[in-house]
Parts: structure tokens; sequence; C-alpha cells
């Protein structure tokens, strides 16, 4: 073992290395790679982006579906001493400008199959200065397009002096949707990253024996953290695109029998279904576990019988914080509503809207405090300061959620709404100005209003009412398709309504309460 | 029974009006899960609708991506079970 404390992000990688170089550490489409694979290829990636000009804390974009190269991505930024973000793969190309321009990447890794919308977002780039494409025998149309090949690079060794990196330095932007339309990068830490990656892996009672199979993007924090705490146990992870074809995903779990599922209620809704059909049962699964929306109580009893051998963990989060509580599983059918207490080394507590302590039983708005709390968004300090609050001590800042709590006499948190417009759908943020703005861009198009209603497997489901000009007679399906252009697919609205005129308050503006009686969720 | 062409464009209409793609996003070849055009939910759909549409029903070793891949490999698959009835 280690007597040196982990403080970096990229020693997680180096300790296991160390540890047992031979251990499995990843699998992607049915081979294996060992933490000496890992860590030669990391090392690799990380001497080449030294010697294309990354200093610490640029930032690295990764465009790129989970895979090997995404992993060994992730790390060879890390260990450069750049910032990584990974964008999620089915991100269109006006929002995927927007974030590039945003974090001033001058490096992006990306793979063939995404070039086309690559090329769109980079028109009118002129701060990255190259692209480095996995997999890059897809050809685009222009030939003077130049990229590095990633799969060269990862394959020798240059030499080059990697930079001194401190815990205080920035590690990662996770970007996440914002009430202003555009999304905004959560800045986090090496101190804060390393630090919630051992809670998790605390409470969750991870050791190197776990085995994670990925279904999430990388992209999306729940995903992200999967990697960080498999790779920080010696644990190995399974690396799946997604689950949108989950007989694949079903026989994975068969063969490679792994022992940590992580999903979403959509995910778990779809395996209900399914073993209803098949019975399909997972006996190697020993840990469940949901975030994102709440587990509706009536899943429970079929996931059970789903995962006969599994502990099912209850969890809830936000970006800003990576994650804020979770349930002890043992404690599942005594608190069956209950998102549990904060997670280990952080606190939480209500305060009612002036700022006062909320007593047990009544309505608060969550603050988090501890080493998880992100340090900021990138280059907005006016959202960073709707979020940051003065903490207990001087200077300090804590997180407030702007979610709606209450909290029982023995310290148990319950979920009860969000106080802002943001719709949490399918485990992702949704801003409806985002929604909005893309069917605005339709002509025709007078007034549009987006908001989420309660759905039990979506968490959140979407729906849009719209009014138009006379002549303009779009249907709900025209709307839908104008949406996936500029949309990510989670941010479609799944409903259209078309109505004669606007409800608005007495100050003009659209009365989104009114609406919700409309759909009847108000 | 119906030839490839008309399962090819029953089956697309299908993944068209299921999904909120247009037209000319879904030709016979395009990998209509990896581009996440089909989610989980509209695999579930699209068993539905082979069992309803031609009587089809996929057996558990069949259910594999090669088989469900594009609007071609589930109309292949479709026309090689309504062949071998």
């Amino acid at each position: 073992m280690n007597s040196r404390p982990q403080r970096l992000l990229g020693e997680a990688l180096e300790f296991s290395n160390k540890n047992h170089p031979e251990k499995t550490a990843a699998i992607y489409k049915g081979k294996e790679y060992s933490y000496s694979d890992l860590r030669e290829c990391a090392v690799n990636l990380a001497f080449h982006l030294v010697n294309s000009g990354i200093e610490k804390g640029d930032r690295v974009a990764v465009f790129m579906n989970n895979s090997w190269s995404s992993i060994v991505s992730i790390y060879g930024i890390t260990l450069a001493g750049g910032v990584f973000l990974v964008v999620n793969p089915q991100t269109k190309a006006n929002k995927l400008n927007y974030i590039l321009n945003d974090c001033g990447s001058k490096v992006i890794l990306s793979e063939g199959i995404l070039m086309p919308e690559l090329l769109r977002a980079m028109e009118g780039q002129n701060e990255i200065q190259e692209v480095i494409l996995s997999e890059s025998k897809h050809p685009t149309d222009d030939e003077n397009f130049e990229f590095t090949d990633f799969e060269e690079i990862i394959s020798k060794r240059e030499s080059a002096s990697l930079p001194v990196i401190i815990p205080n330095d920035l590690a990662a932007l996770i970007y996440t949707s914002g009430s202003t339309g555009f999304p905004k990068g959560v800045m986090m830490t090496h101190q804060s990253m390393v630090f919630t990656s051992w809670s998790l892996i605390e409470y969750l009672r991870l050791t190197g024996d776990d085995s994670i199979i990925l279904v999430l993007p990388l992209a999306f924090d729940y995903g992200l953290y999967q990697l960080i705490m498999a790779i920080t146990i010696g644990g190995k992870i399974i690396i799946e695109h997604s689950f949108n074809f989950p007989p694949t995903i079903f026989k994975q779990i068969e063969q490679l029998k792994p022992t940590v599922f992580p999903g979403v209620p959509s995910i778990y809704a779809m395996m209900i279904a399914t073993h209803k059909k098949t019975g399909i049962k997972f006996e190697s699964i020993k840990k469940i576990t949901n975030t994102a929306a709440a587990l509706p109580a009536e899943f429970i009893t079929d996931l059970k019988k789903i995962f006969p051998n599994a502990l099912i963990f209850k969890m809830y989060g936000l970006t800003e914080c990576k994650r804020v509580c979770y349930l002890e599983p043992e404690l599942l059918d005594l608190k069956p509503h209950s998102v549990g207490k904060a997670i280990p080394g952080t606190e939480v507590f209500l305060r009612s809207p002036e700022g006062k302590p909320v007593p047990p039983g009544e309505t608060g708005i969550l603050y988090v405090r501890g080493p998880h709390v992100m340090a900021g968004y990138w280059n907005n300090e006016e959202l960073s300061n709707e979020m940051l609050k003065p903490g207990l001590l001087p200077g300090e800042k804590i997180l407030c959620a702007h979610d709606l709590f209450k909290m029982d006499d023995e310290g148990f948190l319950y979920f009860l709404g969000r106080n802002d417009d943001i719709i949490k759908t399918r485990g992702e943020k949704v801003s409806p100005v985002e929604v909005e703005n893309s069917i605005y861009q339709l002509n025709g198009i007078k007034e549009v209003a987006v908001i989420g209603i309660p759905d039990v497997i979506l968490g959140e489901s979407i729906v849009a009412f719209i009014t138009q000009y006379d002549l303009a007679k779009f249907t709900e399906k025209e709307i839908q398709q104008q949406c996936i252009k500029s949309l990510e697919p989670f941010m479609v609205p799944q409903k259209i309504v078309f109505l004669p005129e606007m409800p608005k308050s007495s100050n003009g503006k659209i009365d989104k309460s009114e609406l919700r009686k409309i759909i009847g969720a108000g | 029974m119906e030839d490839i062409v008309q399962i090819q464009e029953k089956i697309k209409q299908f993944v068209i009006n299921t999904s909120y793609v247009s037209e000319d996003q879904v030709k016979n070849d395009t990998l209509i899960f990896t581009q996440g055009i089909m989610d989980s939910m509209g695999f579930i759909s699209i068993i539905e609708f082979i069992e309803e549409s031609f009587s089809v029903t996929a057996a558990d070793n069949e259910l594999i991506e090669a088989n469900f891949e594009s609007v071609q490999a589930i109309a292949n698959f479709v026309l090689r079970k309504l062949q071998s009835v």
C-alpha cells in the first residue's frame, strides 16, 4: 500500500497501477485493459498534450462516446495538468460551439463518427489549435482538415516534463443546463473531486473487488464518477455506449458479472418491463444506485426480484456539489420516501427564504456545506453568486441548492420540489429557455412557454405551450423535429399544446402556474 | 407476403413517427440506436410493432444489435422470420 495520501485525481491511477499493474481496469467492446495499459496510454497522451502547448489549467474538451479512448483522454488530460470537460456526444453543433467558446478549449479530443457535428461546431472557432481524433477512418469532405491520430499518440512515448499540480488547481469543468438557456461550466478542483470520490466510495462500501457497469454518459457527473471511483479503488469498469439497446447490456451483465449497476428511473422502468415479460434476473449485482429523479417506491419490489442480491441506494444530488445525500439501503423500507442524510464528510441544513433556520417537518431551501461544493461557474461570477452563499466561517462559501426539502426529527431529508424553472428529466437538467429558443426559430410562432410536469419514469416530462400567428399551422411533430435539430434528444418536449392565447399574469409575463393547471399538473 | 421494400418502408415510417427525426434523417442504413434516434423505450416499441404488424416474435437469442441496428437490419430480420414460417 501507499504511505502517501491521494491529493490529485490522476494519482488514483498512479496508485492503483503501482498496487496491481496487471489487474483489469476497464473492459470495452470485449477487450480487457489492465491498469498498466491505462497508465501507459494516459501518460503518452499527457506528454503529447504538454508538447502541444497545454499548460496547467488549460481546458481540453472530450467530445466522444463512452469508450476506451474517452477514459484514456480523461486521465491523460488530468496527468498533463489540463482541465478536462466531457461533452455529451449527442450535443448539437450550436451548443458545442457555445461550450468550446465559453471554456476556450485549445485542444479537442473526439472521434471520427462525430466529425460532421464537430466540424460545424468549429466554424468560426480560432482558439482550437489541435483536434485529436480516435477511430478517424470516417473521412470528412474537407481534405484540408488537419487532425492528429489518437491511437498513434497513445501508442508511443514522446518526451516531456509534466507540470506540478496542487489540490487547489482545477481538474474539470462539468457543463450543466442553466436557467438563462446557456450551459454553465461547474468548476471542480482536484481536492474537491478526490474528496467526493472517497466519500462516495465509503458509503457505497466499494472495494477493489467491485466491477461497475457504465451505461450512463461520462458527460453526466453520475457517469463520470463511476469511472473515477472504479479507478480509485482499483476495481473494474465495464464501459458501454448507452442503455439504448438493452439486450446488449443484459448479455454483458450475464457474461461479465459486474457487481455494481448505476441507473436512473427510466432505465429501471425499462428493466422492470422486460422482467415482467422474460423474468430477467441479475444475481452478480451487489449494489444498484439511483439518482437524477426520485426512485418511485413501487419500483422497489420489482427491483428486488431483478437484483435479488443487491443493496438499493437512493441518492440525490446536483452537479454543483456532485452529490448531497443518500439513504442507507437497510433503511429503504423504514424511510421509503426519504433520500437520506448528507454524504460522509459533509453537512446539509434547511433555511427559510429569509435565511432563518427551519424546524423539523417544515419546508425549507436546501444548503450544502463541505469540500465537495464547486468553486463556482466558469466565467460567470453573477450566476456563481446566486448559488454560493456566505458560509459559517469568514470567507467560506456554502451551496444554496434552490431545491425545497423538509427534514424529519431524525435528520432524514425529503425532496419536495424545485424553486426555479429548471426541468430535470431522465436525470439531465433542461433549461426551458433553451427549448423555447429552439422553437422560436420557426417562422410563425408567436409565443412559447416550456414547463416540466411530474412523470413517474422520467422524473419530469417536458411540455411546450405554443401560440401561433394565424397563417402558421405547425403540428406537434414539426415542433419536435425543429427541436431535435438543435437540442439533445432528452430535451425534446414529449407533448406540445397549442393554445389560442397564452395566460398572462398582471405584469404581462406568461403565467406558468396557469399552464400547469391547463395540463392538470397544477 | 410483403416484399422487403414494403417492410422497410413500414418500419421506417414507424421509426420516424415514434422518434422526433424527420424523413431525411433516417436512411435505411442509419444506425438508429448508435445515433440515439431510438432509445431503450424505442426498442420495446419496435419489438411490439413487428409483433403487431408482421406477427413476428423475436426469440431471446435473436435480440442482438445486428438484427435491430437499422431499418434495413430490422426489415431483413422480419423477412427471414416470415420466410422461415
